[in-house]
């Protein structure tokens, strides 16, 4: 009988200390596959058992529209997306982690975004411009004439969407379909290249080709020309910019237009975007460009396009979409005017001074 | 630049340190400063019309991309305010075309004039301190003198300077146009440095000036020189806008033209007009076409050192146009004979001068030692 229930409290034991075991390694399995990081992919693809509903929705105590459990839009994305806590693109640090989901093989880790980040870049240099959110402001180009006094809050969402919209089911980086309430019929579709090589986003992008869709795979600022971008966008980003930018696909006014600067109302003049920059004569001035850059530019992976025109500079081939932490001295900061400081100078541009003009145009 | 950026972003970093690193923080904050003042301040970190290194700055100087208000995306829509904004009070450039001085505080160096020295082209509104007697005109459309078609030319900066080297040309003298007034056939006019080699790293050696008239003084030939700047093309290309002032010699009877003097409906100027030739030694080997004189002159004028031997050789450095003319304007006095055309008609104001080096017509002696 004794012998009996030593054995059955050594065989308590021996389970009690299984189970113990047990959990310590279910914990262990849990934090180093998933710890705190989502189980499913937030924003679509949901399994027939879906975690991730529960990442932003409450059903019964949301404190927002769209049953979104956060009061503030901005806080609610960054509870993933900063520190690598639910989302390897920390946007807030600019930086991609590995920490954040299950799959890291989109971005080279502790590499910048390539939109850079609100608060830093490659979570080291404070940035020097960013996007400004939850501010009330008008942003650059847009045609004050035809919408005089336009100002835009800025939030997460109204740039992202947080589910793809029906029949964009790639739509680059969840960008809205139709950012700042352009018309139906005039969706702004962005394509990319990836990381999917099939519709169904089963197969992955050549692993040969070092597919890297977030971050600066490689980039250097110190060591321009030897490195360059993932081919990552395709068509339709500078066309998705211009919805609140409404001006900056002109490239000559065909009204004055007061930009802010010293000159008033005055017909504009910009640079060309969704343009190649080899092989092109400017209709204007009949120069001929054959350039190269290490900048971003987006690619139209169509065979029926010559290879030369298939790579087109875009907005963010200059500039980061979150922030940057390029530095701007000497003339860079200075109105070509009075010559005094002028208050906003990085303009989220992607390099130091005027350092993304130097890249295509080296032969000044 | 790199440095700079260094410096800045470690300040930036070292803000968030603990007390006990305040005293280097403030002493790593102020050698920031003293640094950026030093190498930047207001003026250029990088030169604005080419050498660009990775990073320009200076780009910003004239381009904006999305709010130019004129062609190639320049930010000011008068192009000689924007090269003003920079050229005039010295607070982006060394070279001051507004008061023709050459000055030390726009750009990092200042190695290639003397500090207050005159520049060699003069200035638009002053020169020596001087209000300018007469200058290229610019912004207003005018009829080159000695001009073949009669064509007006609203004169601006970049009808003469192209703000960056033609890919070609990269040494072009001045950042003159290469097809100035749409000439078809290209330019060139070469010059001694400032650098010697087809790089820019190497700099002539001992107080080369290219932009200032360094020994230069009124009258005292045969002493003291100009800098040997200029090399050849000068005249060739300034023909570009006066065309017929390469054209020797009415001899010939083949450029009868009126000129807007009396003598344009003088029966006696059939065989039309002769001029001083240019682009022709001072001594000997190559007499006057009309005269057929063998001159052995000497002069401090500056010349075009063709062979650049640095030296002057009165065989082979050639007289030019800017010889005796300022290309941007000259504080030079006439008097007497100097301003009567043809003893009479007094010349209206502000083009008596011509745009002449010295007064009256001391270039004239300065060869001419009669």
């Amino acid at each position: 009988m004794t012998d009996s229930l030593e054995i059955q409290e050594q065989s308590e034991r021996i389970m009690k200390n299984r189970v113990w075991v047990s959990g310590m390694i279910l914990i262990a399995m849990y934090l180093a596959l998933g710890g705190n990081a989502l189980a499913g992919y937030p924003h679509a693809s949901f399994s027939g058992h879906p975690d991730a509903c529960a990442s932003c929705h409450r059903v019964h105590t949301a404190t927002a529209g769209n049953l979104i459990k956060d009061p503030a839009g901005t806080s609610l994305c960054y509870s993933c997306h900063w520190g690598g806590l639910g989302a390897d693109t920390d946007v807030k640090n600019g930086q991609y982690v590995s920490t954040g989901e299950t799959d890291h093989s989109w971005g080279d880790p502790n590499m910048p975004l390539l939109g850079g980040g609100f608060a830093q870049v490659k979570s080291t240099s404070t940035t020097t411009s960013h996007h400004i959110m939850d501010t009330a402001i008008t942003p650059p180009g847009v045609n004050d004439y035809q919408d005089p006094g336009a100002v835009i809050t800025l939030k997460c969402m109204s740039c992202h969407s947080a589910h793809p919209d029906k029949g964009y089911p790639n739509q680059y980086r969840l960008l809205r379909v139709w950012p700042n309430g352009v018309a139906k019929n005039d969706p702004r579709e962005v394509k990319w290249n990836g990381p999917w090589d099939d519709a169904t986003q089963t197969t992955k992008n050549n692993p040969a080709r070092e597919y890297r869709a977030y971050s600066d795979k490689d980039w250097n600022p110190d060591l321009p020309g030897t490195q360059i971008y993932t081919m990552n966008y395709g068509e339709g980003m500078s066309q998705w910019c211009v919805s609140c930018h409404t001006k900056y696909l002109t490239p000559k006014d065909s009204s004055p237009y007061d930009a802010g600067d010293a000159y008033g109302a005055l017909v504009r003049y910009r640079h060309h975007a969704d343009t190649k920059i080899t092989n092109l004569t400017d209709t204007n001035s009949g120069l001929a460009y054959n350039l190269h850059t290490d900048l971003p530019l987006a690619h139209v992976d169509d065979p029926g396009i010559p290879a030369a025109d298939r790579s087109k500079m875009n907005c963010v081939t200059c500039h980061r979409s979150h922030g940057t932490d390029a530095v701007m001295v000497g003339e860079a900061i200075l109105s070509p005017t009075t010559r005094v400081s002028l208050p906003t100078d990085s303009t989220l541009l992607r390099r130091d001074n005027r350092g993304v003009c130097g890249n295509c145009h080296t032969n000044i | 630049m790199n440095v700079l950026r260094r410096l800045s972003r470690f300040t930036h970093f070292s803000g968030k340190v603990v007390k006990p690193m305040k005293t280097k923080l403030l002493g790593t904050t102020v050698i920031t400063l003293v640094v950026f003042l030093c190498l930047s301040g207001s003026a250029w970190a990088a030169y604005p019309h080419g050498l660009f290194g990775a990073t320009p700055d200076a780009c910003a100087a004239c381009h904006r991309m999305h709010t130019a208000t004129s062609n190639n995306l320049i930010a000011d829509p008068n192009g000689s305010s924007m090269c003003d904004s920079c050229h005039r009070g010295g607070t982006g450039a060394d070279t001051d075309v507004g008061t023709g001085t050459y000055v030390t505080n726009g750009e990092p160096g200042h190695a290639w004039g003397a500090n207050g020295g005159t520049l060699l082209g003069g200035g638009f509104v002053t020169v020596n301190g001087a209000t300018a007697t007469s200058m290229h005109v610019m912004n207003t459309a005018l009829t080159p003198p000695g001009s073949t078609t009669g064509a007006t030319i609203k004169l601006r900066c970049i009808d003469c300077h192209s703000p960056h080297p033609d890919k070609s040309y990269p040494n072009q003298y001045r950042l003159l146009r290469l097809n100035p007034n749409n000439v078809a056939a290209a330019r060139p006019v070469a010059w001694n440095g400032p650098w010697t080699d087809a790089t820019q790293t190497a700099y002539q050696s001992d107080g080369y000036r290219g932009y200032t008239e360094t020994d230069f003084v009124s009258g005292t030939a045969g002493t003291q020189y100009y800098t040997h700047n200029y090399k050849t093309g000068i005249e060739n290309w300034c023909i570009a806008c006066h065309s017929k002032y390469m054209t020797r010699g009415g001899q010939f009877g083949t450029d009868v033209y009126n000129t807007g003097d009396k003598y344009d409906s003088d029966p006696a100027a059939v065989n039309g007009r002769f001029r001083h030739g240019v682009g022709v030694p001072l001594k000997s080997g190559n007499p006057d076409q009309a005269n057929q004189i063998t001159y052995d002159l000497t002069t401090d004028l500056p010349l075009e050192d063709v062979n650049g031997s640095m030296t002057r050789d009165y065989t082979t450095d050639l007289l030019t146009c800017t010889s005796c003319h300022r290309s941007h304007g000259t504080n030079a006095t006439m008097s007497g004979e100097a301003v009567l055309e043809n003893r009479g008609t007094v010349l209206p104001a502000g083009v008596d001068s011509m745009l002449l080096r010295q007064n009256d017509r001391v270039m004239c002696v300065n060869c001419h030692n009669m």
